[in-house]
């Protein structure tokens, strides 16, 4: 074994112990007590203060429409999708009815190298979510082959489908969840809002290594 | 990073006469202090907030030790490998080899105070390994070479001449330009270029969960994400202290965490890493390190009176409201950590005989303690400090009195039990060395001040006559 | 019948006689008898900041033995009460029975407002002041005793008196004891903050609760803004604070 481990060990451990407190007691999160409805509305309120663009649909049929003309008006040309179930499907339906846009999928990579290069030149990274939190706007991924890291961190622009069911009130239910289905994933990312600094003369400004607008369109289903 | 703490008091009077300095040090400070108190305003009951958030960490070091062994058992079971360093050198040392083993050309690396502890970017310049900083406040003093103003903030009081001169010599910017978005964007692109090709990145751990044997970082910029995401080798370096036993503490952790640093709710992005990228995953490291620096922190912890300096968690809250701090700056304290817990840590983990103006510049005004949400008394701990200087404690580098100190203390106690004593020489001889234009209280004093006339009577002899037993 | 002894800080005996006998004369009017144990000395505050612990023991086991026989004992400082009251008990850790005798003197020991008005209920003390007064926040009276309501209580309740905002009046005036003299440059810079502060309150006068904040301001304000005067909260309530008066000095 490792003598330094070991010796560190013994110092933490033969000292006088200290006592261990009980954790004092806190008052719950208002969002713990909030309904569906309200989780949606405090999420979006969040959302556009957190300095995401937001943007409401009333249900799944309408996304590719919605998504086709956001697509067009922001004149995103080559994309970096996601592909877990739902978003491949959404996306099948984007291609079909936008012939002229360059939508890549991780599967599309058998290599590292080009994927991560494509990453790192497309307009806009395209991801669902795996759970939206209320209590601060926090879209949070738990990142896996379909839904992996660099889409919603290199491009500009992340555009993020959100749907209701999606929504959560606070961190823990996130990590509760998914510790209850099994293990964590090799990385959980908390997103809220764009990349940000005010590094030089305290001046704020987005998109400083990550994007710098975050786009997310939010279905009321 | 060069230890420079011997310095205090010469750098302290630079940045006082610095007007440049002294103005950010006005504007910025209390902002963050204001943000702090906003943000720690929307948890329902702030109070509470704080009492939690110190008894996770009072509960997290009484039980370090296991705490350590079950973050490590299920950060290995995840695929991590995790590396004990006893001393600095032995990190630096492990990250050479990973990177000569691996013959990585350049490494890049998240804003981390434990790496400047660890001066690891000079101990890899000199393996000829590149380190380039990607935070923009980290990376602009590192071209300018110069140390962090700010924990938050390391380059915010640079003018943004400085930095455009310095960005066209070294970051590949063409056109000069003073707009500190355009700066930025020249600093993304160039990083971004590294980013592209890199193939170790480092990073600091804010927090690290035993029960899974993950790791937890903040950040607003995304450089912490590249630096775990974009190359095959993540190497992640936490001190030993920053470890709690699960994820409903983590949370709480970060909610005080963010609103403490920044006023924010939380950060633009945190990342949980549990183990390396699964083999089907496109993206992240197939190397996960997790590299437990002691570095001096098992030996502080040993010692009842020091081991609560573990307990922070490096939110800058007390660095922030400090009035010493917020009329010197960072400069002065001269390593890794400034402010209050630098007056504990640097002397904690160098010793009390080069960091004596730390600890010995301080009001014991308890802001600081008033303020963390680690429940850390750094005026208590300040004070032992100076008792273990005074007494020259060998294991902590305790330098011992100077004659003069030694000499005044002991002619003080002796004369404090004896009344007459006390009142016919102590203080009389008080009144003469005060006045002494040449003994120093007075010329200290005067710089600005009116030195305070002796009254021609003592309350004493005043009130004297009336004494009733 | 209460004994009440006071204590007096060898830095109010020696420079500022008249906070004591200011205090004195409230506590008179208040009819309060008071004695004062000729044989105190000092806390030992400037020893035990220095690390000087063994020498501070010595001081504490004087103090404690000088006024652990009264009822209460009021002082005009809140750093020394703090002293007492806090640091006592720590220094004797391995000495139980001084530590015994320490914690008990600590439950009968009190800075001046608090004494007025936590413990006599007080605080209408008969004082008068026309004009508007501004308040500093000590260190140690603040944060260290958890004073603020009750100085504040006093100056509202003194007719005439309009007690106004002061920016950052619970931040450090930078005499922190030997700091004040070990780091002059910081200390002044810190000093001069307080100062522009309190002339931006616009108020007529400063008020505060402890002696070493109140030598450190009034020797910026006397060199620099002569016409601004700083009072003990004893001198406020005992009435002789009219700016226009003051022009003497002690």
């Amino acid at each position: 074994m490792n003598p330094m481990r070991d010796a560190i060990l013994q110092r933490l451990t033969t000292g006088k112990p200290g006592p261990v407190p009980d954790l004092p007691p806190l008052p719950d999160l208002p969002h713990l007590a909030m309904d569906p409805d309200e989780l949606l509305d405090t999420l979006v309120k969040h959302l556009t203060e957190q300095s995401a663009e937001v943007h409401r649909v009333q249900s799944d049929g309408e996304l590719p429409d919605f998504l086709a003309a956001l697509i067009r008006d922001n004149n995103f040309t080559r994309i970096l999708a996601s592909q877990d179930p739902f978003m491949a499907s959404l996306t099948q339906e984007l291609t079909r009815s936008m012939p002229n846009l360059v939508l890549f999928r991780p599967d599309d990579f058998p290599e590292r190298g080009p994927y991560k290069e494509t990453a790192f030149t497309v307009d806009a990274g395209l991801t669902s979510v795996d759970y939206a939190v209320a209590e601060s706007g926090t879209l949070v991924i738990a990142h896996n082959r379909t839904n992996p890291r660099l889409p919603s961190l290199s491009p500009l622009v992340h555009l993020a489908v959100v749907r209701k069911s999606d929504v959560v009130p606070v961190y823990e239910t996130v990590l509760k969840r998914l510790m209850d289905s099994g293990d964590l994933p090799s990385q959980l990312t908390f997103i809220t809002g764009p990349s940000m600094t005010a590094d030089i003369m305290a001046t704020p400004f987005r998109g400083m290594h990550g994007p710098k607008r975050l786009l997310v369109v939010v279905v009321d289903d | 990073m060069d230890i420079n703490t011997e310095n205090y008091v010469n750098e302290a009077r630079k940045e006082l006469e610095n007007p440049g300095s002294r103005m950010f040090l006005d504007f910025f400070l209390p902002v963050l202090s204001a943000v702090r108190e906003i943000g720690m305003g929307s948890f329902p009951d702030p109070a509470a907030a704080v009492e939690r958030a110190r008894a996770i960490r009072k509960k997290s070091v009484a039980d370090l030790g296991r705490l350590l062994t079950t973050f490590e058992k299920n950060a290995v079971k995840a695929g991590a490998k995790v590396f004990w360093a006893e001393t600095a050198h032995e990190a630096n040392a492990y990250i050479r080899d990973l990177v000569n083993r691996h013959k990585i050309p350049y490494v890049t690396k998240g804003k981390s105070m434990i790496t400047e502890e660890l001066g690891l970017n000079d101990f890899l310049a000199k393996n000829g390994t590149p380190v380039f900083e990607t935070d923009l406040g980290e990376f602009i003093i590192q071209l300018l070479e110069k140390p962090p103003f700010h924990i938050i903030g390391p380059a915010i009081n640079i003018p943004t001449d400085q930095i455009s001169r310095i960005f066209m010599e070294k970051a590949g910017m063409k056109d000069p330009s003073s707009d500190p978005v355009a700066l930025g964007q020249a600093a993304r692109g160039f990083l971004r270029d590294k980013f592209r090709h890199m193939r170790l990145g480092i990073t600091g751990v804010n927090l690290a969960v035993a029960e899974t044997g993950s790791i937890v970082n903040v950040e607003n910029e995304g450089n912490i994400r590249f630096n775990k995401s974009a190359p095959d080798i993540q190497v992640s370096i936490m001190s030993l202290e920053k470890v709690v036993e699960n994820f409903d503490e983590a949370l709480h952790m970060i909610r005080v965490l963010c609103r403490n640093g920044t006023g924010q709710k939380i950060t633009s992005y945190v990342t949980v890493d549990t183990g390396p990228r699964k083999p089907d995953e496109p993206d992240g490291p197939s190397e996960l390190h997790i590299v437990i620096l002691d570095n001096g922190r098992s030996r502080i912890y040993q010692n009842p009176k020091t081991r609560e300096v573990l307990q922070c968690i490096r939110c800058g809250a007390c660095i922030n409201v400090c009035p010493v701090f917020r009329k010197v700056g960072g400069y002065p304290y001269g390593w890794a950590y400034t402010g209050p817990i630098g007056k504990l840590l640097n002397p904690l983990l160098l010793g009390l005989d080069r960091t004596r103006d730390l600890y010995g510049a301080c009001t014991l005004c308890k802001t600081c303690k008033t303020v963390c949400p680690a429940g850390i008394d750094h005026p208590s701990m300040i004070l032992y400090l100076r008792n273990r200087n005074m007494n020259q404690d060998p294991e902590l580098n305790g330098q011992g009195a100077t004659f003069g100190e030694r000499l005044f203390a002991k002619a003080a106690a002796l004369s404090a039990t004896r009344p007459m004593l006390w009142n016919k020489v102590a203080l009389k001889a008080l009144t003469v060395a005060a006045r002494h234009p040449d003994l120093g209280p007075a010329r200290a004093w005067t710089l600005k001040r009116r030195f305070p006339p002796v009254a021609k009577k003592t309350y004493r002899s005043l009130r004297g006559k009336k004494v009733m037993p | 019948m209460t004994r009440t002894a006071l204590f007096i800080p060898c830095s109010v005996n020696l420079l500022l006689p008249e906070v004591a006998i200011s205090m004195e004369r409230v506590l008179d009017r208040l009819g309060v008898h008071t004695v004062y144990p000729p044989a105190q000395t000092c806390c030992g505050q400037m020893v035990f900041n220095k690390g000087f612990f063994d020498e501070a023991r010595s001081f504490a086991r004087h103090f404690i033995t000088v006024f652990e026989g009264f009822d209460a004992v009021v002082c005009p400082s809140g750093s020394c009460t703090a002293m007492v009251k806090h640091r006592y008990p720590g220094l004797f850790d391995d000495d139980p029975g001084m530590k015994q005798r320490a914690e008990s003197l600590s439950g009968r020991i009190f800075e001046f407002s608090q004494y007025l008005v936590d413990v006599l209920s007080i605080t209408d003390t008969g004082a008068s002041f026309h004009g508007k007064v501004a308040y500093h926040e000590s260190c140690h009276l603040l944060r260290d005793l958890g004073v603020s309501e009750q100085p504040k209580a006093l100056i509202r309740a003194a007719r005439g008196t309009e007690l106004v905002f002061m920016k950052d009046a619970d931040m450090c005036c930078g005499f922190g004891g030997e700091f004040s003299l070990d780091y002059p440059e910081i200390s002044t810079a810190m000093v001069e903050g307080k100062v522009n502060h309190f002339l931006e309150s616009g108020a007529d006068l400063l008020v505060l609760g402890e002696p070493g904040c109140l030598l450190n301001i009034r020797g910026f304000l006397d060199r620099n803004h002569p016409g601004k005067t700083v009072r003990h909260i004893a001198e406020f309530l005992a009435g002789t604070t009219d700016p226009k008066e003051e022009a003497h000095g002690h």
